[in-house]
């Protein structure tokens, strides 16, 4: 068995999901990120209803990079014949008419690309769903959910998703954009829900918050890297240990808590975003 | 990262410094540099504005990729698009998942509108057994002796071979036939193993099921002939670093041929003497011929690893090895050889070796040499020789850690405990644990209880005749006291768990095993909680079970065996969960490494020191017994219809001996330590071809008696 590790090793990769889980829970954080604890529990109840779910989910986003790269939509709809949940959430994707081909023929569409940037001792990484680089020089970030809920857009913004994909495409996206740096006022997050194809949560993004990313993001780091060897504190809010693993660990609980209730953030909260390594990315596509 | 371009030499620089649009191949002994360059050019690539994610690193095994993982994480390097990094089975997979829906009818897939199932070794070997088991009763493979899942492997890594080599598997059997020097009889179990592969092929077509060799194959004659494959693939990677070229198998090479003219920039890396991997297809010869598809052919050999006193005695052992050998650089000067070994009046017994070796690193770490710069090599890392390692090494306070590639996750007390409540709590299954297994389940379940309570607590609670459990306050008051109470209610609590369970209708074996974690034994006072190990062990168990539901599941239904069952089954029958490989494992990073030779050399770094146990094994160098598969004759250069015999096998012996020898002493910085023993881990006497070579080599030299 791999020995405890004590501090975050200087290797280590941050990503939108890592910081979530250190502002949401500082345990949590320690326990999966730095001593990379295993605590096979259940997430969210009824486990196979989650199971589907996260299924789903990243079928969905293996169509929508399928689309992207050229496979004719109805070779794609053809693998979800079985499943009406993927049927619909395709049919609302395929036909929208803001993802028709020819609203993208002048522009440059990047799907799962990941970029990183250094970040204070470390680096940071995303990997978009689907970036488009439009003529007139904007870019527009990308993000397919698959929640049964539409969250507000104000507890959106404030995720650390919305605050990292921007944050990020500006440090590295330069290569995109004919070697410029985007400018944060030419960037715009979209989040785009498989059941509510027409709400989607558009976030402009602007110098003003680049530069409050920027602080708060080195600030988290900074936080992280001060963190010593001893237990992390618990999160104050013990409504999140119900769809924790480690709730026996913090003596937290026994059962999971309903994925209905859960499912508004829990894509977001890491449910199915896998935590994105190098090492990850040679592996796993999504 | 401190900078390292003042260390590189001129010929490093021109390297990494060519033009961007250079397609070079890069060859050289281990240790002269060559992965520097590999990293040092991507790092430039990066800096003069080339995407990352417009380059691909190939490697043939990922620990191979350490070094550059650790650069591309450095917050020194350039921001911009992640370079990908891949293996040429990863790359496969990657292909068939994201291009099922356009290849999926045209590759003979039965249900090509439904998903593919992407099968593990674990899943592989399953399916062969539910094909092959049959067969065994009919009379198939009677004339030999072999373990069952050895039995199905070996025909999987026929279908592999035939995959990664290129040819079609319908002629596997007539290449082993023909090359089948023994008694004329047994030549029958090739085409048994045939068949098998016939049958295996057809049900994975039937089922879209893919194995590796069928993810291989797939790629190679469906997706990268299609245009939107070629397309992605050609736009996606404009820029190549491929590092130990010489480990990839022919398929990899010609798709490097066909690859190369298309790309910027290319850098292959060739590790001379190497190509270890030749079990899996490792092809060293067709390798070589990508060397043509390069503008600029460049060979680095100074060496910044080995000394020349180590160099000097790997020198002799592989002139004593292969004295009809000239062509390479073997000088013995009369320089000391920088070896020890054990004293042999004092290590007769392979324990008193053990003893020395043990000694003797301690003796260089209080000299000194950081636990890092030391390795411990043998031909094979039983569970027994790492566990009397570690021990003996932790006494004395000196840290360690292994890496062999696989361990048995069926023995694990975890993993029994999980089983047999699951046992339990399907009671339908009609597998009804013995009182011995429920016992041990109790002492690893609950915090605290001891051998003899356990016992005790399951004579009276547990009925195997019906499979029930009994309530604790039913056992007489003094019985109680003796358990205690404490005891006596998280057995309680454990039971009504699991009684509440019965009484609903059964859920999936995985997520039965994550509740029974969740809600029992992780919580306090029973015995997972805060176990990490525990926790890791469930968690691989039940990974385990997840993709073997996914992978037969739904065959499992049609036929009305419940897969809980079925999964217990063949655990008991050493066809899952046999073995399984931890998780990544964060190397610790000052401490002395316990691992077989051939993991040593696929790390690919150096060290001060190296341990070589039991020098007198045979196992450094004989093939492993695999009487239905052949590397060599499978290979693309043997030729159809000549004989396998006993001296191509001894050629092949000392060959891969040759190889291993001077793997290491290139990795190997200051000394080494050569443990030996008259009798070896099992008892028996023995003097294979490295010690004799050895002796030759101290002989000749004249520095030893």
């Amino acid at each position: 068995m791999p020995a405890p590790i004590d501090k975050l090793q200087s290797s280590f990769v941050f990503s939108q999901s890592s910081l979530q889980d250190y502002v949401d829970c500082q345990r949590r954080f320690q326990l999966r990120y730095i001593q990379q604890r295993a605590w096979p529990a259940v997430e969210a109840e009824p486990a196979m209803d989650n199971e589907h779910f996260m299924q789903r989910g990243l079928q969905f986003h293996q169509m929508a990079h399928q689309y992207w790269l050229g496979v004719p939509k109805e070779k794609i709809a053809g693998q979800v014949k079985g499943d009406k949940i993927l049927s619909r959430w395709w049919k609302n994707f395929a036909g929208s008419k803001g993802f028709e081909e020819r609203n993208f023929q002048n522009q440059k569409p990047f799907p799962e690309i990941s970029l990183s940037a250094p970040i204070g001792d470390f680096r940071i990484m995303a990997k978009y769903d689907l970036l488009v680089i439009q003529p007139e020089g904007k870019a527009i970030i990308f993000d397919w959910k698959t929640s049964r809920k539409r969250p507000k857009r104000e507890w959106l913004i404030h995720r650390l998703q919305s605050r990292v994909y921007p944050y990020l495409l500006v440090q590295a996206g330069a290569q995109l954009n004919e070697g410029e740096p985007f400018k944060p006022e030419q960037i715009e997050m979209i989040y785009w829900y498989t059941d509510f194809p027409d709400q989607l949560a558009r976030i402009p993004y602007s110098p003003k918050q680049f530069d409050e990313d920027q602080a708060y993001l080195a600030r988290l780091i900074s936080e992280i890297q001060s963190m010593g060897e001893g237990e992390a504190p618990l999160t104050e809010d013990e409504r999140r240990c119900r769809f924790c693993v480690y709730r026996s660990l913090c003596n937290r609980g026994v059962e999971a808590g309903p994925l209905e209730e859960a499912e508004g953030d829990w894509e977001a909260e890491g449910g199915f975003e896998l935590e994105l390594g190098f090492e990850h990315i040679a592996e796993i596509e999504y | 990262m401190p900078s390292i371009a003042n260390q590189l030499t001129p010929d490093q620089i021109s390297i990494i410094e060519a033009p961007l649009d250079a397609k070079i191949f890069l060859e050289g002994h281990a240790g002269t540099g060559k992965t520097t360059v590999g990293v040092e050019r991507i790092l430039t690539l990066l800096e003069a504005g080339i995407p990352g994610n417009q380059m691909l690193l190939l490697v043939p095994q990922r620990t191979l990729a350490a070094p550059y993982y650790e650069a591309l994480r450095s917050p020194t390097t350039t921001a911009g698009g992640a370079v990908t990094v891949l293996t040429i089975g990863g790359l496969a997979k990657r292909m068939v998942e994201l291009f099922w829906p356009l290849i999926s009818a045209e590759a003979g897939f039965a249900n090509p509108n439904r998903p593919p199932t992407f099968l593990t070794l674990e899943t592989a070997q399953y399916n062969m057994a539910h094909l092959v088991r049959p067969l065994l009763d009919q009379g198939f493979f009677e004339s030999i002796t072999i373990e069952r899942n050895r039995l199905y492997s070996q025909i999987l890594d026929n279908l592999s071979k035939a995959a990664v080599v290129g040819f079609p598997h319908t002629e596997i059997s007539q290449k082993l036939k023909s090359a089948w020097s023994g008694e004329p009889g047994q030549a029958h179990i090739y085409d048994d193993a045939q068949h098998c592969a016939n049958l295996f092929r057809t049900y994975c077509l039937e089922h879209n099921l893919l194995d590796f060799s069928l993810q291989i194959e797939v790629f190679r004659n469906h997706l990268w002939p299609a245009p939107v494959c070629h397309e992605y693939l050609l736009e996606n990677y404009r820029h190549l670093v491929a590092d130990n070229v010489e480990e990839n198998a022919p398929v990899t090479h010609d798709l490097l041929q066909a690859w190369l003219p298309e790309l910027e920039s290319g850098l292959l890396i060739h590790d001379l003497e190497a190509g270890y991997r030749r079990f899996t297809g490792a092809d060293p010869q067709t390798m070589y011929e990508l060397k043509d598809y390069c503008d600029q052919q460049v060979t680095f050999s100074e060496s910044f690893s080995a000394s020349d006193e180590v160099l000097n005695f790997g020198y002799a052992i592989a002139q004593s090895l292969l004295p009809e050998d000239e062509s390479g650089p073997f000088k013995i000067d009369d320089v000391p050889f920088p070896i020890h070994h054990s004293p042999l009046d004092s290590t007769r017994y392979y324990p008193q070796m053990l003893d020395w070796i043990v000694e003797q690193i301690a003796l260089l770490i209080e000299d000194g040499v950081p636990p890092g710069e030391i390795v411990v090599l043998s031909s094979y890392l039983s569970d027994a020789l790492r566990f009397s390692l570690t021990e003996r090494l932790d006494e004395l306070g000196i840290p360690t850690y292994s890496h062999r590639p696989s361990r048995s996750l069926r023995e694990e007390p975890a993993t029994q405990t999980l089983l047999t409540l699951a046992a339990l709590a399907h009671p339908h299954w009609g597998l009804p644990p013995s009182k011995f297994d429920l016992a041990y389940a109790f002492i690893q379940a609950i915090a605290g209880l001891d051998l003899v309570r356990a016992q005790l607590l399951t004579d009276i609670v547990y009925q195997k005749r019906n499979g029930r459990l009994s309530p604790f306050d039913q056992i007489k008051p003094e019985t109680q006291e003796r358990i205690t109470y404490k005891l006596g209610n998280l057995y309680e609590k454990l039971r009504l768990w699991l009684d509440a369970y019965i009484q609903e209708p059964p859920e999936e074996l995985d997520h039965f095993f994550n509740r029974l974690f969740g809600e029992m034994l992780s919580q306090p006072g029973f015995g997972f909680h805060a176990d990490y190990d525990a926790g890791e062990v469930t968690a691989n168990l039940i990974e385990s079970v997840r993709k073997f539901r996914w992978a037969v599941g739904e065959s499992l239904e049609a036929e009305g065996i419940p897969l809980g069952k079925e999964y217990l089954q063949m655990v008991d029958d050493g066809v899952i969960a046999a073995q399984y490989l931890y998780r990544w494992q964060t190397q610790i990073e000052d401490a002395v490494f316990l691992a077989p030779a051939y993991t040593f050399l696929m790390r690919n770094r150096s060290v001060e020191y190296q341990f070589w146990l039991d020098i007198g094994s045979r196992g450094w160098y004989e093939r492993i017994r695999q009487p239905l598969t052949h590397p060599y004759v499978l290979s693309r250069h043997w030729d159809l219809h000549r004989p396998w015999t006993d001296a191509d096998e001894y050629d092949a012996s000392r060959d891969s001996l040759h190889r291993l020898v001077l793997g290491l002493i290139r990795r190997c910085r200051r000394g080494i330590f050569l443990g030996l023993s008259e009798l070896g881990e099992q008892g028996y006497e023995h003097k294979g071809l490295l010690l004799k070579a050895i002796d030759r080599a101290l002989r000749s030299a004249g520095k030893e008696e």
